[in-house]
């Protein structure tokens, strides 16, 4: 809020409040004193009205007085003048109707009428007591107001000048007591009128109402009137009332006639009363808002008298803050103000100087500042250009990349191919030279077959690398993760490997655990083969331990032995493949160089990270961190892993397809070597056709996956699987690591086998099938 | 004062004699108002104006000789003065006051255009003839009816009381019974007259209570009372000439038609019998009559109004008193006087005598308030 707000507002506050408090108390004052005093007024009024009648009244008795007090007795006067001196009344005063004297003994003397026959002494007696009473004890005697033919009030005034004077009675006409009132001005619309004794309405100027013969005594100011004690208060009294023949809000004074006790009412619309009154507090209002503007236009220009020096020294300050050193404030009124305009000034100059020589500092900061920034885009051209090349050397990183990894997907897809063609003679011979170890009987021949299997096994175990490297390249398998306990993988790899290395004079220890974790079991047994297998392998003496290492949310697998030990600089090298550190001549008993490239494959797609340490002469470190999720009990599934008995088999009926006819005669030869009745086909069809002869249907089908014809082993398996019986189990044996598209989930009861498979992995897929399908995993 | 002309002698007939007492009473309303009241002539528009409601409206209807007679409108201003004077406040609801004249022989007749008023069902009707009077009567009892009297309204049956009319008729009558008083005063002023002539018009003399107060003034004074009627100028000229009004000492001559039909004509025959002649109209007097003695409403229009504020207040018109005259006034003619030395009367009525008036004096003479506009 402004200064002169602020200023104008306190100003204006005081002096409203004030004009307002003094306004309000001299309103509240000319109200209660107007108020006071129109009550006083219509007082007055009253009185005078009932000075006015009482005034009338005494008038007419004061002539009848005078006439009555004439010496009548002493017979001076006759009749006649007796007569005259009442029509001389008569004359007098019109609101005389009748006169009558009469005597102290109630005889009637004379009687003069306005309208009938006047009488003489005509022997007319009157009961004095009944008709005036009291009248003859008292000078001036007021009878009650009465009512000629029932509307006109009249009323008799009987006089007596002397104790033994005559009674004049006169009967008055009240009208003219209605005239008299009728014609004093009460106010603009006021009127008075008078009640009687009895509480009647003797005169008002509405004559009609007052020939009505009306009673107001129900009415509160008559009531009033009635209780008031008027000998020790006679000022009367003034109250809001109604009017009687209107019933209008009035404000009305009483006053009283003391004889005869009549009431006079003055009475004024409250309205009327009230004008003077409203108009006097309007005039209040109308000057007390008078002083109010003139008060508020006074504040105003108090404010802004007081405040120009002060707003002019703020502009001037606006004016420096924008800039314009060079404003100064004029101040001449030789006060507080004065000073502070020229400390003002001077403190302008002093920071227009202050302002000269920063401008030239900042001119020449500016200028350096130009001069770095020249150099910094001189510089940050430079680094575009670098940023350009390099670019240039990732895009051609990229084309290089891409090839790498064309030419690797085509070398994949050649092992892929070299492989099936491969397997198809390798997995018949081996086939075959199981079958023909089961029909020799020579120890000679035997040998030579126990040669020709080592090198077959041999041969077998190098597809066999090369087919998992193939397939792990491939993207054919898939992790099937699961939960499982660590104890049990640890107990086959133990079982596997235990007589190896108990062969070779080496310690397998394989330390117990609890440990439950997450991971491919069939993988991670794989993987941890490969490590133990070449541990075992190149460890000439002392021990391998295979242990477990919690750490955080997972387990470390590690397999450690004190073999020859693997130098730093070829920690990386030995996963890749082929790759052997002492088998420059390639022993193939020293194995293939490719273990540790499975297990480099496998552990990425299992996401579990690798560990390796190794020191020459000093052992070898390697491990595998799986997800560890505590210690469950988990059910124990060692059986899936015990070695099947081909005598199992024995009257097992298989049906073997295979368009190979060596593949399909060593699969034939090898199952009937087990014992199983065997029919074997080229396709579907032919099986068909061939299981027509046979009375009962085949428990196990063998089929290779590439048929004639497009058929493949699974269509084929469906197709019998239509025509005979829905549930039987079946396997299919490829050579082609390119294949995924065959469900092997349990629900098929279908076994995949990559050639070449030896007559051990048939066996066990099949025992599998037959014996244990729901433990069967691919 | 009126238009209608002096007829030939017939007897009384009903209607005609009505309009005539119309024109009498119209006449006697607009002396009376020339003598009390003060003289306003501003009319046309209404008292009070509402719109339209009929309920709230009142017609003043005034019955005259011919169109172009403004004696009613003149007196229908003074009644919408009285209403304003008296309603300054304005406390009686708002109200109609419409003028309605009726001329006699004209395509509407009285009676069918009170039957037309009546129909609008009006909060009242001011009848301003004894003729309009009759025939509101005989259109409604319901609604309240303000009337001018100029004969006794209970004996006429136009109400049952002076205090409480007990129908819904009231207003105000100048009739008060006072032919004995005149009688004495006559009596008082001129001892030696022995015979007595009233001279009246047929309508009154064919009134009961005429009649009645013919017998109680023959039976009260030792005096030969004769009554003569006559009900125009010529007959009162063929009366005057018989050898019994010539035997009268003096005359009495109350309000009659013929008088108001030519009231010059009238003071002129009557003044040329050289007998005093008691008349009850103080105008009369400074037409050059001898004396009168007479009974007045004081400001008529002012009990009108009155009466119509109540009745629009919702009074009961039945229960609103009858006005009667409360103002008695003898008056003498100085100039009459002193022009026939045998109609000097006695001191006694000269000292009785409210107003003592005189053409060749000045005002002062007058020794009542009466105004002195004719």
């Amino acid at each position: 809020m402004r200064l002169a707000t602020r200023y104008f507002i306190a100003f204006a506050t005081l002096a409203t409040s004030a004009c307002v408090t003094i306004g309000i108390v001299d309103a509240v004052g000319h109200y209660r004193e107007n108020v006071a005093h129109v009550g006083e007024m219509q007082r007055a009024e009253a009185r005078i009205v009932a000075t006015r009648i009482a005034g009338y009244l005494e008038t007419l008795a004061m002539g009848l007085r005078d006439v009555d007090a004439l010496p009548w007795s002493t017979g001076l006067l006759d009749e006649n003048d007796r007569r005259n001196e009442l029509h001389r009344l008569l004359k007098l005063y019109p609101a005389i109707y009748e006169l009558r004297f009469v005597t102290s003994a109630g005889r009637e003397r004379n009687f003069v009428s306005r309208v009938g026959r006047d009488l003489g002494a005509e022997n007319v007696h009157w009961s004095l007591d009944d008709l005036y009473p009291h009248a003859r004890y008292v000078p001036l005697w007021y009878g009650p107001v009465y009512f000629k033919e029932g509307s006109t009030p009249y009323v008799s005034l009987v006089a007596r000048a002397t104790e033994q004077s005559d009674l004049l009675v006169a009967e008055v006409n009240l009208r003219y007591v209605t005239d008299l009132i009728a014609a004093i001005k009460i106010g603009r619309n006021g009127r008075a009128y008078v009640v009687d004794n009895t509480d009647h309405l003797v005169a008002h100027p509405n004559l009609s109402f007052v020939h009505r013969k009306v009673n107001l005594a129900a009415m509160p100011q008559v009531e009033r009137a009635r209780a008031r004690d008027w000998q020790s208060s006679a000022k009367g009294f003034t109250q809001p009332a109604q009017s009687p023949d209107t019933a209008v809000e009035v404000l009305t004074s009483a006053q009283i006639i003391a004889s005869p006790q009549w009431l006079v009412f003055v009475e004024q619309p409250l309205n009327e009363v009230m004008g003077p009154v409203r108009a006097s507090i309007y005039k209040a209002f109308a000057f007390l808002i008078a002083l109010l503007l003139a008060g508020i236009i006074a504040s105003r220009y108090l404010a802004m008298k007081l405040t120009r020096p002060i707003v002019e020294l703020e502009r001037s300050a606006a004016r420096i803050a924008h800039g314009d050193l060079s404003t100064r404030v004029s101040a001449d009124s030789e006060d507080e103000i004065q000073a502070l305009a020229s400390e003002f000034n001077r403190m302008a100059e002093n920071l227009e100087r202050s302002y000269s020589g920063l401008e030239a500092k900042v001119q020449l900061r500016t200028q350096e500042l130009d001069d770095a920034a020249a150099r910094l885009r001189i510089k940050a051209d430079e680094v575009a250009s670098l940023n350009e090349q390099l670019h240039k050397r990732l895009d051609e990183l990229a084309v290089r990349k891409d090839e790498a990894e064309h030419a690797n997907a085509a070398k994949t897809r050649f092992l892929a191919a070299a492989s099936h063609d491969l397997r198809q003679p390798m997995q018949a011979i081996s086939l075959l030279v199981e079958v023909l170890r089961g029909r020799i009987t020579d120890s000679d021949a035997s040998g030579l077959v126990d040669k020709v299997q080592t090198s077959v096994q041999a041969l077998e175990s190098l597809f066999v690398s090369l087919l998992d490297i193939s397939r792990l390249d491939a993207g054919a398998i898939q992790p099937n993760v699961q939960e499982f306990r660590i104890a049990s993988l640890l107990d086959l790899i133990e079982a596997n490997f235990l007589p190896q290395a108990l062969a070779k004079g080496l310690k397998l220890s394989v330390v117990r655990s609890h440990a439950v974790v997450r991971s491919d079991p069939a993988l991670l047994e794989r993987l941890l083969s490969n490590l133990v297998s070449n541990a075992v392998r190149y460890t000439a003496r002392g021990r391998v331990l295979v242990g477990c290492l919690r750490r955080g949310d997972c387990l470390r697998i590690l397999v450690i032995d004190t073999g020859a030990g693997v130098p730093r600089r070829f920690h990386h090298d030995i996963f890749e493949e082929f790759f052997q550190l002492a088998n420059p001549e390639r022993d193939r008993s020293k194995g293939l160089g490719l273990g540790l490239s499975i297990v480099k494959r496998t552990a990425e797609i299992l996401n579990h990270p690798l560990i390796v340490q190794s020191e020459v002469n000093r052992g070898s470190t390697f491990g595998v961190e799986v997800p560890l999720l505590g210690s469950r009990a988990l059910p124990f599934v060692r059986a899936r892993f015990a070695a099947p008995n081909p005598a199992r088999f024995a009257g097992t009926f298989v049906l073997v397809i295979d368009d190979d006819k060596e593949s399909r005669f060593a699969i034939e030869a090898l199952c009937r070597q087990w014992g199983c009745l065997v029919v074997s086909a080229v396709s579907a069809e032919a099986a068909l056709q061939k299981l027509q002869e046979h009375l009962r249907s085949p428990e196990l089908i063998i089929s290779d996956f590439r048929l004639q014809r497009g058929e493949t082993g699974v269509s084929a398996i469906e197709m019998i699987r239509q025509r005979v019986e829905d549930s039987i189990p079946a396997i299919v044996v490829t050579g082609d690591t390119s294949v995924r598209d065959v469900d092997v989930t349990p629900q098929t009861r279908i076994a995949l086998l990559f050639k070449p498979i030896s007559a051990e992995k048939l066996w066990t897929a099949a025992d599998k099938l037959l014996f244990a399908p729901d433990l069967y995993r691919s | 004062m009126v238009a209608k002309r002096l007829e030939p002698l017939h007897p009384p007939n009903g209607r005609a004699e009505r309009v005539r007492r119309a024109a009498i009473l119209a006449g006697a309303l607009a002396a009376l108002a020339f003598a009390g009241a003060a003289v306003v002539n501003e009319f046309g528009e209404p008292a009070r104006l509402a719109s339209g409601d009929e309920a709230r409206r009142v017609f003043y209807v005034s019955y005259v000789d011919e169109a172009d007679d403004d004696r009613g409108r003149i007196n229908f201003g003074r009644l919408k003065d009285a209403l304003n004077s008296l309603d300054a406040n304005g406390t009686t609801a708002p109200f109609v006051l419409d003028f309605v004249q009726v001329v006699v022989g004209g395509p509407q007749t009285i009676a069918g255009t009170l039957s037309e008023l009546v129909q609008r069902k009006p909060a009242a009707i001011v009848a301003t003839s004894d003729d309009v009077l009759q025939a509101a009567k005989a259109a409604t009892q319901s609604i309240p009816i303000l009337f001018m009297s100029y004969g006794d309204p209970v004996e006429t049956g136009d109400v049952r009381s002076i205090a409480a009319p007990g129908v819904r008729r009231t207003g105000f009558t100048i009739h008060v019974p006072m032919l004995q008083k005149a009688i004495e005063l006559l009596i008082d002023g001129y001892p030696a007259a022995k015979h007595i002539g009233v001279l009246v018009d047929s309508l009154a003399a064919s009134q009961p209570g005429q009649r009645r107060q013919f017998q109680e003034a023959r039976s009260a004074f030792a005096r030969d009372v004769q009554v003569f009627v006559a009900d125009n100028e010529q007959q009162l000229d063929d009366i005057l000439r018989a050898e019994t009004a010539r035997s009268m000492d003096a005359w009495i001559v109350p309000a009659g038609a013929a008088l108001w039909a030519n009231k010059e004509a009238v003071i002129h025959l009557m003044a040329s019998t050289s007998k005093p002649v008691l008349y009850d109209r103080t105008s009369l007097v400074r037409d050059g009559a001898l004396m009168s003695y007479e009974a007045r409403i004081v400001d008529p229009f002012r009990i009108w109004a009155n009466q119509l504020l109540l009745i629009l207040e919702g009074v009961d018109a039945a229960t609103i008193p009858v006005e009667r005259p409360s103002q008695f006034e003898l008056a003498l003619n100085l100039d009459a006087i002193a022009s026939n030395p045998r109609l000097r009367p006695s001191k006694r009525l000269i000292q009785w005598a409210n107003v003592l008036f005189s053409a060749k004096a000045d005002k002062r003479m007058t020794l009542r308030g009466v105004p002195e506009a004719r």
